[in-house]
Formats: C-alpha cells, structure tokens, sequence
C-alpha cells in the first residue's frame, strides 16, 4: 500500500460495493448491528445500495470496499470505474480476494460449466474468475469466506486512526492450538490449517471442520512439508487439489509449489556446477 | 410512456426494471437480472458429496443455512439415512434463526422505508429510532443461535450429512434462552409497525404455493401445496414446475401449468395461517384477514407475523433443548460417511424441500456410488416468483400513469422489495 494513500481523513467518504457475489461479507456488516450504527456516525457513507437509493458510482471516494468477482462485462466496467474514483480499494471477502468458489468454474472449464446449467450458454456474458487484484490495484485485503465482521471493524478503525491496516503473518494452525482444539490434520484429515493465513480464530477447526484456507496461503508458506504431510496420511494429489480449489487457492499453491520446485533445481544445478 | 430504472437498491443482487405504459395499458413490465451467472450447479458436478453443502451455502449471504441445509437433507435422502430427533429440532432451530434474521433485515431496512418513500434508512433509523433497535434486537437473537448452534452466522459450519460435527454447550443454550423475551417483544414491535404501514390498495387473484404438513407450519420438511388445491412431494415439485432460461438475463423463469405463481411468507401465511404460533394467531385474528390476501404488498405483513410466529417457536424449541440436548455422534460419524462412498453402494438420487425466507427452495442431487455428483438442480424461491412480480406490475402500473415519474418508480420500487426478491440466489 502507498503511504500516501492513507494520511488520516477526519469523516472519509466511504462506499461499499458488491460485485457478483452471495453478498455475505455485506451483511456481515450489518451483522454488526449497534455497532455498525456507531461506526457509520464516524463516516461519511455515502454508497451501499443496501441501506441507500443511489445506485450510480460517481464518486470521489476516500474508501471504497469491493466484495464479489468481475462475471460481467459490466462489472468489469464497474470496477475499474470505481478503482479509477477511489483513493483506497480495499476487497472484501474470498471472491474478491482469490476468485473463490466462483474460480471452481475455470477448472471445470467455462463452456462446460455454461452448457451443464443452460440450454442456451451462448447467450450469457460469463469471463473466466480473476483476483480482484489481478484486474486493478488493490490497496488492502480483509479475506475469508464471509469476512469477520470484527476485522472489518479493526481493519476500518485502524484507517480512522491514520494507521496502516496490518494482519500478522500466522498460520491459522496458532489460534487453533490456542484454542485447545484436537488437530485434524494429526486425525487424519486434509486440513489447510498450516500454510494458510490465520486471524479467523480457527473458526473452522473449532466446529471440528478442517480448514480449506479461505483467507488465502501466507506468504511464505511451506508447501512441500504440507504436501508430504498429504500424503503421509494417505491423501491423493487430486484430493489435495480439489480441496485447494474451493476457496480459489490452487493456482498460488501450484505457483508456489513451482517456485520450491525450481530453487530446489536450481540449488542441484549450481552444486553440480561447482563439482565441476 | 417508457419507465426504466437502473440498478434497483436495496435487495440482494444486481437487477434493472424496464417499463412501459401506453394510453393506460401496460405495454411492458419487465425485471432484468444483470447479476453475473455463478454456475453453482456445475461446479458441484465431480465433487465429493461432502463439498456440496459447504458450496451451496454460498449461493446466498443472506439464506446460507436454508441452501445448506437443504443440501444435507438432500444427501440423507439420496443416502436413505434419517438423523437424529435432536439433530432436527437444531436444524429446525437455525431454520427458524434464519427466517427471523432475513426477515427483521428485510422488513426494517430493506421494504418499510419504501412505504413512507424514505430513500435512506440512516434517515428512516432517525425517525423510527426503537423500531430499528428493534429489528436489531431480533436480529442479534437469530444470529446468536446460528452462532452457536451453526458455529457462525453466516455460511455455517457445524452442520454435516447425518447430523453435526459439534453440538452446542447447554449453557450456550441457557445464554440464548435470556435473549428470547427480548426478541419476543421486539418482534412483537415489529409486528405493530408493520399493521401501521400504508399498504396501497392493491388486488390480483394468483396462485400460491409452500410446503404443507398436516400438523406443522411446515418449513424445514413437508410437501408443497397450492392454494388451488394440488399437493406434490418433493420429488415431484422439481418436474411439476416448468423453468426455463430467457435470453437476457441470467435468472431463469419458473411457471405452474404455464402461469406465474407466488411463493414466500404471503404464500406460506395464506396457506398454513391456521398453524401459526398461538401469538401470531391472536394476532391473526384481530386483524380480521380474510384469506387468501392477494395483495401481494401484504407479504410484509406476512413477514411480520411470521416474525413473531417464529420467535415463538424458537423459544420453545430453546427450552425442549436445554432440557433434553444429550450428547451423540452425529450419524455420518456413526456410518463413516465422510470420505466414504455412497452408502447405498449404486447411483442414487435425492431430494429434498425447504421454506427459504423467500419461499420454497428446491434441491436435487444425483450421486454415483461413490458418492460423486453426477447431477444437481437447484431452484430458487425467487426464480419462481420473478415472473408474478411482473404479473402483478401489469395490473398495478395503469395507476400510475398520473403521478410524477419519481413517485410512480417510488411504487414500482416499493412492489417489488415487497417480494423481497434475492437476484444472487437466482442467478446462482
């Protein structure tokens, strides 16, 4: 994020946007209730087709969320209008984040995923899924499958203080241990917990759910050693993939997977050489 | 005179209304769904029976736990597995936390404000101050039980084919229980707002459809009735009803016998009012209905009532389950579902029916033996009421013609939210 972007704004101008999406991360907001409220008197709210009639994106905006993914030619246009009228875009959700559920669709292939649901695909506008963030600049992420309505509150609080929004670098497996949870992936299951990034509280593995990463991997993450701990319990390449897929984290695990890949070559390729 | 209005606010997913009144006849009155197409029913096609309810809570962020649990209903009976009476009553618990939640949502924020044609509910909350802690209030009940029953309130995560994968603490019960009154007397709040509103005069003789049971105001199992008379069961319902794709939009179109029919809290209170709680009968009667209502602008009311019927019903399955909650593995843990085939061992098809907020919500799934989908069919409540919203424009835009173009898309605008219509659930 530019440092510009973020001098301190006393009530910034602040929209929030859905593209297409099951707008939960909208709602988790609402889901905010008394607080929500509270929060709206310190900004100046002045898009969300949920709580207001004005439909038109004219911006400027100091803040403006994106939730959902670009489906349509027209939110595609609306998107790049609104990274081109706002200060700071910041995504919200999965969807807008990785792609999402929507991106289970580019690995089925669009065409067959269009033919499988309508008799006429022909007629409907449908692009393959990207990141927001491989479409326009993006200046912040608040991820998860919907997002936590607490973080959301954090992140925008740190905002209104003049502060740069920040989520450590853990994995989700801490907050798991520090829950006391029984670990899945020690149980036999196929859990994401070590290479994703955490700040969800493991919600997931408290509900004795594995996790299927939706806040997106780490920066780092160590796929090899995950990978081998896949199959060391006894699962496949293709379940591992298909469970990658879901919240749209195959294509930064395979290039991650590639880049370990390649230093490790790269690293037998230079040994050999200095033999030589 | 051509009407057209971009962008519809305040309902869940993207749409536009194309209009046109000639000489006092409407020559056209259209919805067009501009939200983006998702293909959910594909992208469930080769995946593990288990992935399927986690994929179809995302359908909606509004009705994840209908989509979800209908899904695992769906499964049980393509897998021939019944769960647990207490596995029920939780699943019938969120139902209910779904419907209050939705409904409180869509009858504050999203359809009042239009009756009074106030176009900013920060303003309609300066106004009408308790009746917005009110809805908050039955809002944060709802959500506290899908917390803790669901293990969030949107997209749940507990819930698994054949039961759930942790069970709620007793004394996360009891917590719940000291919110119930309050929730009650805010519903209740509500309700007197929602009599209070000025509903326009409005009158269509239609079709309505729900799910029925002798016995239940049915919304988490049943059969679907129409109010013409005709009952289908689950099974049945998915070939019964004609949907079929328009061109221009991503929603498809449902018809029975060829004509646009209504489905979500009008339809269920015009059908099943004489199963409402004992609160929301009394208040039934002092009301004085006639049934049916077919001004589909009562559907409000409907909600409200159902607000109050539901929170009753909440209430008391709370007290049924504090007492009785025991600890059990779910079944699927019991037969080693998870990651296991099908346990009928050869391909199977299941269905299964639930009341959305918006009405009847309609799952089918095919598996192979091992336990693969090979097929899926969804269909949405509002899918099956797009067309009767258009139905009902017809007869009621001639009455517009006079008024100023702001007032008369102020109308339309209040018509169609009052169906409460989700165009992301549609378009799926």
């Amino acid at each position: 994020m530019k440092k510009s972007n973020i001098k301190k704004v006393n009530k910034p101008k602040v929209a929030i946007v859905g593209l297409t999406c099951c707008e939960g991360c909208e709602f988790a907001i609402l889901d905010l209730g008394e607080r929500f409220l509270e929060l709206a008197k310190r900004i100046d709210l002045v898009h969300w087709r949920f709580i207001k009639e004005d439909p038109k994106i004219l911006g400027p905006y100091d803040i403006c969320f994106v939730e959902g993914s670009a489906v349509t030619k027209n939110n595609l246009k609306t998107l790049k209008e609104l990274r081109r009228v706002s200060k700071m875009l910041i995504v919200l959700g999965n969807c807008a984040h990785t792609g999402g559920i929507h991106r289970l669709k580019n690995w089925v292939g669009r065409y067959k995923a269009l033919g499988e649901v309508y008799e006429k695909p022909e007629a409907l506008d449908n692009a393959d899924i990207l990141p927001i963030k491989d479409i326009v600049k993006v200046d912040f992420t608040i991820p998860t499958c919907p997002i936590n309505g607490e973080e959301f509150l954090n992140v925008i609080l740190q905002i209104l203080a003049g502060k740069k929004p920040s989520i450590p670098q853990n994995p989700v497996c801490l907050e798991c241990q520090i829950n006391g949870n029984e670990c899945l992936l020690q149980k036999g299951e196929l859990c994401c917990g070590p290479i994703t990034l955490g700040g969800c509280n493991a919600i997931c593995c408290n509900s004795k759910q594995s996790c299927w990463g939706c806040r997106g991997l780490l920066e780092e993450p160590d796929v090899d050693k995950f990978v081998k701990n896949c199959f060391l319990t006894g699962h496949s390449a293709a379940e591992v993939k298909k469970v990658l897929e879901v919240f749209g984290i195959k294509q930064d695990w395979l290039d991650q997977a590639e880049k370990e890949w390649r230093s490790e070559q790269k690293l037998k390729s230079l040994t050999v050489k200095k033999k030589n | 005179m051509k009407i057209v209005i971009n962008h519809l606010s305040k309902m869940e997913g993207h749409a536009d209304f194309i209009g046109d009144i000639l000489h006092g006849d409407v020559a056209q009155a259209k919805i067009k769904t501009t939200e983006g197409v998702r293909l959910i029913e594909s992208i469930l096609v080769g995946r593990k029976f288990y992935d399927v309810p986690i994929i179809t809570a995302r359908i909606c962020g509004i009705c994840p736990v209908v989509h979800s649990l209908n899904t695992i209903k769906c499964l049980e009976n393509a897998f021939a597995i019944k769960p647990s009476d207490q596995t029920v009553k939780l699943r019938q618990l969120m139902e209910l936390s779904q419907l209050i939640h939705s409904h409180a949502l869509h009858l504050y924020f999203l359809s009042m404000p239009d009756f009074y044609g106030v176009k900013d509910d920060l303003e309609f909350i300066k106004k009408n101050p308790t009746q917005a802690q009110s809805a908050i209030k039955s809002r944060a009940f709802a959500l506290k039980i899908l917390e803790v029953i669901g293990g969030r309130a949107i997209h749940p995560i507990a819930c698994e084919v054949g039961g759930f994968k942790v069970l709620p603490k007793k004394a996360r019960l009891e917590d719940l229980l000291d919110l119930w009154e309050e929730a009650m007397e805010a519903a209740l709040d509500l309700m007197v707002f929602a009599v209070g509103l000025p509903i326009p005069e409005f009158f269509r003789p239609q079709e309505f459809a729900c799910l029925y049971d002798k016995k239940d105001y049915a919304i988490y199992d049943g059969d679907i009735k129409f109010l013409s008379g005709k009952i289908f069961t689950p099974q049945h319902y998915g070939k019964i009803i004609d949907e079929y794709q328009l061109l221009d939009s991503g929603a498809k179109r449902a018809n029975y016998k060829g004509k646009s029919f209504m489905v979500g809290a009008l339809a269920r209170l015009n059908i099943n009012h004489d199963k409402l709680s004992p609160e929301a009968k009394k208040i039934v009667k002092d009301l004085e209905f006639s049934f049916p209502i077919n001004n589909t602008f009562y559907n409000v009311i409907a909600q409200a009532l159902e607000l109050v019927h539901a929170t009753e019903t909440a209430g008391i399955l709370l007290k049924d389950l504090i007492k009785n909650i025991k600890p059990e593995e779910s079944l699927g843990k019991r037969l080693n579902l998870i990651g296991n085939a099908n346990p009928k061992g050869k391909v199977t098809s299941g269905y299964s029916v639930m009341e959305a907020p918006r009405g009847i919500l309609y799952d089918m799934l095919r598996l192979d033996e091992n336990g693969i989908v090979l097929k899926a069919d969804i269909i949405t409540p509002t899918v099956q009421f797009l067309n009767n919203i258009e139905q009902d424009l017809l007869v009621f835009m001639p009455g517009l013609e006079k008024m100023n173009s702001d007032a008369r898309e102020q109308k339309i605008k209040t018509l169609i939210r009052a169906y409460d219509p989700c165009i992301s659930c549609a378009t799926h």
